[in-house]
């Protein structure tokens, strides 16, 4: 044995004993509660110090503005906890929700432009209801509330455009930072991400976070669904799931589910046009179950159905317009499925596969 | 697995990103559990400074740099979390001493030694080897020859000067080989 063999004789680190999975994830937590205690303990000095009373609402908002730089977006924002904060109003009408009022856009459809300038016109396809609204400084939220049975898009201050879907919410600053453009969705939106190599793109939902440069893409995550779906066209996107621990990336036509519940998800190869027609107008299905179809003509029409037995083991293939009335759409689909379609009401309807 | 992609992290994690602070500590933790161990036996304590450095990590966010190399960094933070934490156990239980043992190595087995006989022999060669270095010689070959560190990485972990750093690398290399010398002639 001479000097150099000496050191292979020395245990290695590699086979000193590691901290079990369950170590590693019981530390994390205890960090991430701990540096929650301190942020906590933080903003109550400063409240002290500058002498405010301040709401849980205000508090949050303080939280961002004094201890983020004003540039960058504000570690672990708490998107659910502003969902919650807007309930959903009896109102049937898109809502834009900024801090300190909300503004009621009619109309199916609505188009709302973001200037650097930080202002916001609003356009509907109701009359020429034309609305330019003077925006807060980059730290704001703002939060769209989509209902059944409308649809609105955005086109954001960087060029992202977004389309989003009946039932929907997004959640996302009046102007994006300089270190990364991040939105928090629930429901379904179409976005085309303007490129820009510095500013990294974070939709998040519940259960994902998806990473991307510059791309187009589909997100499906609406909360009463087990299943969520992220769609790509084209671009590259990084899906991290599973509270943080895992990822994935897609590539152009691949969609990939993910089960919240059990915070498992799949690649699968689609054509990722047919989940963005949407956005266009129509609705394709191929072998798609009729309960499915059923669903999202629900969440499109804001209307119930009440589904008769038999009726999943149905499904159905070919394109649906919705620009058509309801009544049309259904008698379209009685051609396809062995249905009978009672209609008890404007809004709910009796479905029944035919005896 | 790039320093790139380490920095990278880095600067989405100061920038706010809380996926980024869970991948450095993911990719890093058991990196810091295992070195740690060659300063104490005792798993707790090093989990309790674990969570310090990362702590303190958050806490500083808005002020740290991108350090030239993400593991040393965090090696060096943990260095210190530890001493600072048998120091202070040391004052308070005099039945504990600071920082006894110094910096720990142990033989390691290696798969192809099957004889258990020549296995001990070479174990017990190694013990005697490590006995004869300083807690500092050890330390410093470890970085060196097991972490495989540049010169200038073991300079901040171990706040030397880049001369003495050599001296000491040289030092410890003297007296292996003495001590093999001596094992020769028994």
């Amino acid at each position: 044995m001479d000097t150099s063999e000496f050191f292979k004789h020395i245990k290695k680190d590699s086979a000193l004993p590691d901290l079990s999975d369950e170590e590693r994830v019981a530390l994390w937590n205890r960090i991430v509660s701990g540096n929650r205690r301190y942020d906590r303990r933080y903003l109550r000095w400063s409240l002290i110090a500058t002498g405010a009373a301040a709401s849980i609402c205000l508090a949050l908002l303080l939280r961002q503005s004094l201890f983020a730089p004003p540039e960058q977006t504000a570690p672990e924002t708490n998107y659910v906890a502003m969902l919650q904060s807007v309930p959903a109003a009896a109102s049937q009408e898109v809502r834009l929700v900024l801090p300190d009022k909300q503004i009621a856009i009619e109309g199916k459809d609505s188009e709302l432009d973001y200037s650097r300038e930080g202002e916001v016109e609003i356009r509907s396809d109701k009359g020429d209801v034309t609305k330019a609204e003077k925006l807060q400084s980059a730290e704001v939220f703002n939060q769209l509330v989509v209902p059944f049975g409308r649809r609105s898009s955005i086109t954001f201050a960087d060029g992202t455009q977004m389309w989003v879907n009946s039932g929907s919410r997004v959640i996302y600053p009046a102007n994006f930072g300089s270190a990364v453009r991040e939105i928090f969705v629930e429901g379904e939106v179409m976005l085309d991400v303007r490129r820009d190599a510095r500013r990294p793109f974070i939709v998040k939902t519940r259960g994902m976070d998806i990473r991307v440069m510059g791309t187009q893409f589909n997100v499906s995550a609406y909360d009463n669904e087990d299943v969520a779906r992220v769609a790509l066209l084209n671009g590259k996107v990084c899906v991290v799931f599973a509270e943080g621990k895992e990822s994935v990336s897609l590539s152009p036509n691949q969609m990939f589910s993910y089960d919240g519940q059990a915070l498992t998800g799949e690649v699968s190869s689609v054509n990722a046009e047919d989940f963005i027609a949407w956005r266009d107008g129509y609705f394709p299905f191929k072998m798609q179950a009729l309960t499915d179809v059923l669903r999202k003509l629900s969440r499109y029409y804001n209307v119930r159905f009440t589904m008769g037995e038999g009726l999943s083991r149905l499904s159905c293939s070919g394109k649906l317009h919705l620009n058509d009335n309801l009544d049309d759409v259904l008698g379209i689909l009685k051609k396809a499925a062995p249905i009978e379609v009672k209609k008890e009401s404007d809004t709910t309807y009796i479905i029944n596969v035919k005896p | 697995m790039s320093e790139e992609e380490n920095k990278a992290h880095w600067s989405l994690f100061l920038a706010g990103n809380h996926e980024a602070y869970s991948w450095l500590y993911n990719k890093y933790v058991q990196v810091l559990y295992r070195y740690g161990q060659h300063l104490t036996s005792d798993g707790e304590m090093i989990k309790d400074c674990i969570q310090e450095v990362f702590a303190n990590l958050y806490r500083s966010r808005k002020s740290l740099p991108t350090p030239a190399n993400v593991k040393v960094y965090l090696i060096v933070s943990l260095k210190n979390s530890l001493l600072r934490r048998m120091h202070r156990e040391s004052v308070y239980d005099r039945n504990k001493d600071a920082h006894s043992g110094g910096f720990l190595l142990e033989p390691g087995v290696e798969e192809r030694f099957i004889d258990d006989e020549s296995q001990r022999a070479v174990e017990e060669k190694i013990v005697r080897l490590l006995a004869v270095l300083t807690p500092r010689q050890r330390e410093i070959m470890y970085y060196r020859y097991i972490q495989e560190m540049e010169f200038e990485e073991i300079c901040s972990v171990m706040e030397l000067s880049y001369q003495s750093a050599q001296n000491l690398i040289q030092r410890s290399m003297k007296r292996i080989r003495e001590s093999f010398g001596r094992g020769r002639s028994d």
